[in-house]
């Protein structure tokens, strides 16, 4: 505990504040007491992230107490404090039905604001982009951010900053996704129905997260309705969504299960050329238990992908994600620190088949425990903890990387965590921290500092001027074979060269502005990169290859502009980026006289635009979001021959075929084409009887039919696209 | 969602529809085509093979190399030439097609022009618009025929007098005892060498691990079982072009660059001399004592 001299004699005050009808925390609730016996003493904070309030430094008397938020009803009490009282008032806030109105346009103009680093996903911010299907899905709003890179309509994978798909860490209530999103582009078990939030760091994050060296994906799933039972059924030609909750018949518990299950594939064989052999799904389900001082939940996900990637290949990638785990939060009477703990298990497994090699395999298994705390001490918020990982690791990729082959062990993993955030006058705070961890005998231990501040020049945040510096270290590698773009198959590892733990080193500077209705940011960054495990490269046609490591650097800026007002909202981003590697291979040696190249990895796009334009035309909201991206390296090819060997003698030229190679110019030095694409969509509620709703969406992706690359096989020299134009029509049905 | 605004739904309705022209006709008038390939004004043609001085003929696979991944049955636009440097002696060389399924085109060139040893060829590949591929390759000098020898209870091959051994091949010609079919196996023993034990810088021993060749080809037959008909032992010396092949890593050698000994192309020519010996003892009277003596040569079994 840490002491709050010199004003301990003072009173304090600190809660929690919830939805009423899910007691889902609310963050950025306005919490402030104004005496009303003397003088008019005033202070107010905002809760945080878990909703947690505490107002220090009080004076003794009566006061008003007020909690606002907009949509709400706001919460008002009279108390009075005596000198040295420790006052716990957490709130539940009812939604204000005058207000809902205008939290649609007011509250989610979020898109482009950020608070230290991290920005704040809504479910409306889902629900802005044409999807097929009705409401959004988390997976389709990332692809709009400047700096996450998605390489197409297939495979799931996200790349942010120059970071590879398992460099990210994605969250769901505390738990570790290893595989979080699906197989076709624009869906994840992570639909709008299903969360509450989702905060997105780009770099720069806190030490509260830690393993992971490119973002944060913190998912904050929803909680079930404490008082009504509620269901609804969604059906598109893509996807079959069915989400239900209630009670569990007392006001302090719910439940909420949802199940989603693709349909692309049955649909593709009447309306899309070349049918898509994609399926996945994904089961959720979710039981909360709050009181004033606990708010308790567990969680439970299934999610299951299978599909060929290369549809000219012969290769199914299947991969399924299991999660299960709880986590509490206790704010303990008269007591200043607010606990929060996580226990929870997440199984990834995936697996490759080909018909002309044994298939490959990779799981991992992870138990995870952590408490953390957070605690004011006057205006200074500290928040620490500790957390204890297991894994298990199996893998069987014999015949794809000839350095590895079947392996299996477990690793044992601890640390902690430290922040503290100093306001330094009414217009700069710092926050610096600390990760420690151990993994004994791989690694030595490893300390990664970390430090944030935020100036708000003009004392509002209305505008704020924000940096981040940070060292971030990631124990376990996710090797995927980045040579083919279509290779979502990972194997997850110990780094394969002792010692070399995967680290980045972020640095960040931006500044965000609000100005009326309009607002804007823009965001430089540099990520410096060590030890990242690539594949070599051959030239003969095969997936088996070796790895190597490659260090490398990272910079760019997103620049995003978001007007809202009335019916109208749009969002214009633009950003840069270059990434570049550079290895030290064996073969390079030989091929270019100089063993070391530099090299832009297949990620590396270059410049990225997404324009998002929503209106609502009486009863019908509209839709329009139009993607950019400039093309991502691939690898040239100069011609085919076939090899003859002589390691095994003399060749028998009369009789041998020969290998088929393809000769390579220098790696990733050509750029495939630009890929852009226009989504449209138009929907309309329906109010039914029996207290119902029907959600009706038509729409189109890619209206514009173009013809977007995919992916380019340069062994094969083929090609493979992205989707061509899909109209659709979804429908939805549900409770009110 | 209702709410009052004061923004004109006329007017926004206009700039919708003027970004959606404005985006459309920005897209439609992009480029799709997408051209993967680099221009190549580097390799012409891929060259493998070896000249082998022993031969009667000589076969070289030589192909252009292509733009497209699978190989076409179009007639060669290739004209190969041999020439030997020091006599200025030419030939050009037959093409032939061999082609056992679609996706399968061999390009070999034939010449019966005699190899000599020592000498140095130059083989050529010209395009009908110019462009050729070129390489020149040393025949090594002729070398004494390998001894099978018994040496401390192993069967080894004594090779003298070669400076590159470029190969030694164990060549198995059985018969499967249930159908009767013939097959012919090839083993390489060239990393089953030794150093001499007999203190001659000039040789060297190549072990015969039958027991493992047997092992090998049993596996072929895990039913049935087979009989041996014949066996020979295949060694190949090589010209100064020769690097050590059996260690170089595969990666390095696929490269267009990593081992290739052709100018304006791709490929590995060689020049040697093969002997193919049977793999038995043969004996010689010497001062009146029996010693192990170098067989005659044998056609090799194909």
């Amino acid at each position: 505990m840490l002491s709050n001299s010199p004003h301990a004699q003072w009173a304090s005050i600190q809660g929690v504040v919830t939805d009423y009808e899910t007691s889902e925390k609310l963050e950025g609730a306005n919490v402030t007491i104004q005496q009303i016996d003397n003088n008019n003493r005033f202070k107010g904070v905002a809760t945080d992230r878990n909703g947690f309030y505490q107002i220090g430094s009080i004076r003794s008397g009566v006061y008003e107490f007020k909690v606002s938020f907009l949509g709400y009803e706001t919460y008002v009490d009279t108390i009075r404090f005596r000198l040295e009282d420790v006052k716990t008032l957490s709130v539940t806030l009812k939604l204000d039905a005058n207000q809902l109105g205008e939290v649609v346009v007011e509250q989610q103009a979020g898109g482009v604001l950020r608070e230290e680093g991290r920005q704040r996903v809504s479910p409306m911010d889902l629900s802005r982009i044409p999807t097929p299907v009705v409401g959004g899905d988390l997976v389709s709003y990332l692809q709009t951010l400047p700096g996450v890179v998605s390489l197409g309509s297939r495979g799931g994978q996200v790349f942010i900053r120059g970071g590879s798909p398992s460099e990210n860490m994605v969250l769901v209530d505390g738990i570790l996704i290893y595989k979080p999103f699906h197989i076709v582009g624009f869906f994840s078990p992570f639909p709008q129905d299903l969360i509450t939030s989702a905060d997105f760091y780009a770099g720069g994050f806190s030490p509260y997260y830690n393993g992971r060296i490119s973002s944060v994906l913190d998912i904050n799933m929803r909680n079930g309705n404490k008082f009504e039972y509620k269901a609804s059924a969604a059906v598109s030609p893509f996807v079959t969504d069915i989400v239900a909750e209630g009670p569990f018949g007392v006001e302090t518990a719910s439940w909420i299960v949802s199940m989603r299950r693709s349909l692309i594939q049955t649909t593709s064989k009447a309306f899309i050329e070349p049918e898509q052999p994609l399926k996945f799904e994904s089961h959720y389900g979710k039981v909360s238990f709050n009181t004033n001082d606990v708010q308790c939940s567990g969680l439970f996900m299934h999610t299951y992908d299978r599909g060929r990637l290369d549809f000219e290949k012969d290769e199914t990638i299947r991969w399924g994600n299991i999660l299960l785990g709880g986590q509490c939060q206790v704010l303990p009477e008269e007591s200043k620190l607010l606990l929060e703990t996580n226990v929870n298990f997440s199984h990834m497994w995936n697996q490759s088949q080909n018909e002309d090699q044994k298939d490959s395999f990779s799981r991992v298994s992870r138990v995870y425990m952590d408490i953390n705390m957070t605690q004011y001490v006057n205006d200074i918020r500290f928040i620490f903890g500790a957390f204890l990982t297991t894994r298990y690791l199996n893998y069987d990729i014999r015949g794809r990387f000839q350095d590895l082959d079947t392996e299996r062990y477990g690793l044992f993993n601890m640390g902690s965590h430290f922040e503290v955030t100093i306001p330094l006058g009414s217009n700069l705070k710092v926050q610096p921290g600390i990760v420690a961890s151990i993994l004994p005998g791989i690694y030595q231990p490893s300390f990664e500092p970390r430090f944030r501040t935020a100036w708000q020049p003009f004392g509002s945040e209305k505008q704020e001027l924000s940096a981040a510096f940070g060292v971030y270290r990631q124990p376990l590698v996710g090797i995927s074979d980045m040579r083919d773009a279509s290779s979502v198959f990972t194997i997850w590892m110990r780094a394969p060269f002792d010692g070399a733990q995967m680290e980045a080193t972020h640095y960040l500077l931006s500044w965000q502005q609000s100005i009326g209705n309009f607002n804007w940011s823009i965001e430089g960054y540099y990520k410096d990169l060590e030890n990242i495990s690539i594949p070599t490269w051959t030239t003969v046609a095969r997936v088996s290859t070796e790895l190597t490591l490659a260090d490398g650097y990272s910079y760019g800026s997103d620049l995003r502009f978001e007007y809202s007002k009335g019916r109208f909202y749009g969002m214009v981003g633009y950003g840069y980026s270059l990434t570049m590697y550079e290895s030290s291979q064996e073969n390079f040696g030989f091929w270019f006289d100089d063993p070391v190249q530099s090299f832009h990895p297949p990620h590396d796009r270059r410049h990225q635009v997404n324009t998002m334009v929503s209106y609502l035309f009486g009863e019908y909201l509209v839709g329009v979001r139009w993607q950019l991206g400039s093309g991502v390296p691939f690898t040239q090819p100069i011609g085919f021959d076939e090899v003859l060997f002589f390691d095994k003698g003399l060749p028998d030229v009369r009789g041998t075929v020969g290998t088929r190679r393809v000769i390579l110019n220098k790696p990733y030095e050509g750029r495939l084409p630009m890929y852009h694409r226009l989504d449209v969509s138009i929907e309309r509620d329906y109010e039914l009887e029996n207290n119902l709703e029907l959600n009706v969406k038509a729409g189109a992706i890619n209206t514009y039919d173009r013809r977007n690359l995919f992916f380019y096989d340069v062994f094969t020299n083929s090609r493979s696209d992205q989707l061509p134009l899909v109209p659709y029509i979804a429908f939805k049905i549900g409770s009110k | 969602m209702k709410s009052t605004n004061d923004i004109s739904g006329l007017y926004l309705s206009k700039v919708l529809l003027v970004l959606l022209l404005g985006i459309t006709s920005i897209t439609l008038s992009c480029d799709e085509s997408f051209e993967p390939r680099e221009v190549n004004t580097s390799y012409f043609y891929s060259m493998y093979g070896y000249l082998d001085a022993t031969a009667d003929t000589q076969w070289l696979r030589i192909t252009p190399v292509r733009e497209d991944f699978d190989p076409t049955r179009d007639p060669i636009d290739a004209t190969v030439t041999i020439r030997n440097v020091e006599t200025g002696e030419e030939a050009v060389m037959n093409d032939s097609l061999f082609s056992p399924n679609p996706l399968v085109v061999m390009w070999n060139f034939w010449t019966t022009m005699t190899i000599e040893p020592e000498a140095t060829y130059e083989i050529t590949a010209t395009r009908s618009d110019g462009m050729s591929s070129t390489t020149r390759t040393t025949i090594p000098p002729d070398y004494p025929t390998p001894i099978y020898y018994v040496y401390n209870g192993e069967e080894v091959m004594i090779v003298r007098d070669v400076d590159n051994v470029a190969d030694v091949q164990a060549i198995w010609h059985v018969r499967d005892t249930f159908f009767n079919r013939e097959y012919i196996f090839n083993f390489s023993h060239i990393q089953d060498s030794l150093f001499s034990p007999f203190g001659y810088s000039n040789e060297i021993l190549f072990r015969l691990n039958a027991n493992r060749d047997i092992g090998l080809i049993a596996r072929q037959f895990p039913d049935t079982g087979f009989e041996v008909l014949n066996r020979q032992i295949f060694i190949a010396s090589a010209g100064p072009q020769w690097i050590n092949l059996y260690t170089l890593d595969e990666n390095i050698y696929t490269l267009a660059e990593g081992v290739s000994n052709i100018d304006d192309g791709v490929g590995f020519l060689l020049g040697t001399i093969t002997k193919t010996v049977p793999w038995q003892a043969c004996f010689r009277e010497r001062n009146g004592a029996i010693e192990y003596a170098a067989c005659e040569l044998e056609k090799r079994i194909r």
